[in-house]
């Protein structure tokens, strides 16, 4: 059965077989998103990353018309994509929740706000560091300012910046609306401008 | 066509060269041209500083990764909308200015790396062998589930589904906790709304297939990590003490040097790549013990001892049996003894040092970095029986090499019962 057949099937009606095809397919799916999502709230134990993966299925299925309905898919990933967003999205609204009850109630809280604790000791304690980054980072500015030019200046300036400032992979890169590019073509943007902006630093141009 | 070894590096080669992380450097091997490059680029007066020059660069331009979180913005967007941009169904014109802004924004930029990390369609061997080991991943509970949602046709979401095999039972959540509203708070998240934008944007997203070939993956390892850290330790050992898995190198400098104050362009590049990745790990995996043990080392090389404390007594909380938190605790406390003003401090960060390592030391009698160690804190209290009987027995288990040549030095010093240097 194609995508577009299995959706449009489990859209349209109540077939288990449909159904079970579907969480078949996507469970993998939903599975790695559950629990990265969950793991950054600090809490991926097996039961609750399953405890998840049935939630957005349900939530999945209880919304299926308005939801798979509407969707023509013309390529596979794109509904990766927005299984991948729904499922991460209901994941993050689970542990805001719980978070915020938790603060409400006073109980001692494990969530991102301790994870990032240590981070936050260092962001207080490192404030030549940050001037040093920012310098480093004006520096580079400059250097790419004079590599980057033409129509799509603005985009290449971006994916640059997103892979060297934000960590953002290539492929991650090539995946986000409005680049327009496949990975082999972020990579070359990356390239290009890596090597210019080097030998800009290097003094060697 | 083979290179000629005498002619200088090409743009290419250079280019090439530089780009490479250390790790891929010493994995490659497959074109001999490259090798050569190399070779030639290791003994040449020209092109051998030049290249050190451009990865010197390449590793400044890696290290730029927003290595802590920033303060949020009136200007940045909603955490929320980072979700969608990654998952690629936001609309161009939506993402496009929140993508410039991402890439100038230290609060933000992280957050839409994060999101691209959880959305990642790729699958790693971890995370498959975790998903295949879950209830979940049997057909009996996936058939189960089918069959038990079509059955009751509407079922409300949030309710459990009794499946097969499962650890999860119905009721084994709270009635609150499993309520929608309160567990779920999908119903003020608006699923109708979502599906507007969603359905048409995502049918056109534009997904790109095919590997990186010399861009280096962001997703680091850790290993990889705990091997640069190594690698620059052995190259400018910035501390007495040793740690697990660094090959012997001298101490770099008299101590003072280290610390804040030392800049970050003396510091090697691959403490600098270690340092990138760390950055891209935590935001990861910021409760992983492996992780925060690799930011408490890299803190360690740069002097800032408190840092590195702080992210080891948190790592020891996950992993409280690994014996290898203890000893870089052990380290951490030493260091902060020896910058410590307060000798009443001092004297606690020093015991905590000992007590770290004794507790190493019992379980694991015949741990060499531990035994190093104690002996080297043992000669630096001036304990010098203790320290002689250390080095004594660290040179039985480890007669032969740098790191037994340095112990024979220093169990020389303690017979004399101070330094000689």
């Amino acid at each position: 059965m194609s995508l577009e057949e299995l959706i449009k099937a489990c859209a349209e009606g109540d077939d288990p077989a449909a159904w079970e095809e579907f969480i078949r397919r996507f469970h993998g799916l939903i599975a790695a998103v559950v629990r990265r999502t969950a793991r950054r709230w600090g809490s991926d134990s097996p039961e609750l990353v399953d405890d998840m993966i049935q939630e957005t299925f349900l939530k999945i299925y209880a919304g299926r018309r308005r939801l798979l309905s509407a969707f023509k898919p013309q390529h596979p990933e794109a509904f990766y994509g927005f299984l991948a967003v729904i499922t991460a999205n209901l994941v993050n609204d689970y542990f805001r929740t719980r978070h915020s009850q938790k603060h409400g109630s006073g109980q001692p809280e494990a969530s991102i706000d301790e994870s990032t604790a240590v981070a936050d000791a260092a962001a207080t304690n490192r404030p030549a560091e940050d001037v040093f980054r920012n310098l480093q980072l004006g520096e580079v500015e400059r250097a790419l300012s004079s590599c980057i030019g033409g129509v799509e200046r603005e985009r290449d300036r971006t994916i640059f910046w997103l892979y060297y400032r934000d960590g953002v992979s290539a492929a991650a890169i090539a995946r986000l609306p409005s680049i327009s590019l496949k990975v082999k073509g972020v990579e070359s943007v990356i390239s290009r401008l890596t090597r210019c902006v080097r030998e800009r630093l290097c003094g060697e141009h | 066509m083979s290179r000629d070894p005498q002619s200088h590096l090409s743009p290419d080669e250079l280019a090439g060269l530089a780009q490479e992380t250390e790790s891929a450097w010493q994995a490659a091997g497959a074109d001999p041209n490259r090798d050569q490059a190399k070779a030639h680029a290791e003994g040449c007066g020209v092109c051998g500083p030049r290249l050190r020059n451009h990865r010197s660069v390449q590793a400044r331009l890696r290290s730029m990764v927003s290595p802590v979180a920033a303060e949020r913005k009136r200007d940045c967007p909603a955490e929320e909308k980072w979700t969608a941009i990654a998952g690629g169904v936001s609309p161009a014109a939506e993402a496009k200015p929140m993508l410039e802004h991402a890439s100038r924004c230290d609060y933000c930029g992280p957050l839409l790396r994060a999101a691209t990390e959880d959305l990642d369609p790729e699958i790693s061997a971890e995370e498959e062998e975790f998903i295949r080991q879950l209830p979940s991943a049997g057909a009996e509970w996936q058939r189960a589930l089918a069959r038990k949602m079509t059955a009751a046709s509407v079922a409300p979401a949030g309710e459990k589904v009794a499946t097969p095999g499962s650890k999860t039972e119905p009721g084994r959540l709270t009635e609150k906790e499993t309520r929608p509203s309160a567990h779920w708070p999908l119903a003020g998240w608006s699923l109708a709304n979502w599906t507007l934008w969603a359905a048409p944007v995502a049918a056109a997203a534009v997904v790109a297939v095919g590997g990186a070939i010399w861009i280096e993956r962001s997703s680091p390892s850790l290993s990889s990590t705990n091997q640069l850290i190594a690698q620059a330790y052995s190259e400018q050992r910035p501390i007495d003490l040793r740690f697990p898995g660094a090959a012997y190198g001298p101490v770099r400098q008299e101590r003072g040097e280290s610390g804040p104050s030392r800049s970050r362009m003396d510091e090697p590049p691959q403490l600098l790549e270690a340092e990138a990745q760390i950055a891209r790990g935590l935001a990861r995996h910021p409760q992983d013990a492996g992780w925060l043990q690799a930011k408490a080392r890299a803190d360690l090389f740069e002097g800032h001892a408190q840092l590195a404390i702080d992210a080891l007594q948190q790592a020891a909380a996950l992993r409280p049996q690994d014996a290898s938190l203890q000893l870089d605790l052990a380290t951490a406390y030493f260091e902060r003894a020896g910058t410590a003003r307060d000798p009443v401090q001092q004297a606690a960060d020093y015991a905590l040092t000992l007590h770290s390592l004794n507790a190493v030391l019992d379980k694991s009698p015949n741990d060499l970095v531990a035994l190093f160690n104690r002996a080297e804190v043992y000669q630096q209290l001036k304990e010098y029986s203790e320290a002689v009987a250390d080095w004594r027995r660290y040179l039985q288990l480890d007669p032969a090499g740098e790191w037994a040549n340095a112990a024979k030095r220093l169990l020389g010093e303690s017979q004399g019962g101070a330094p000689t240097n």
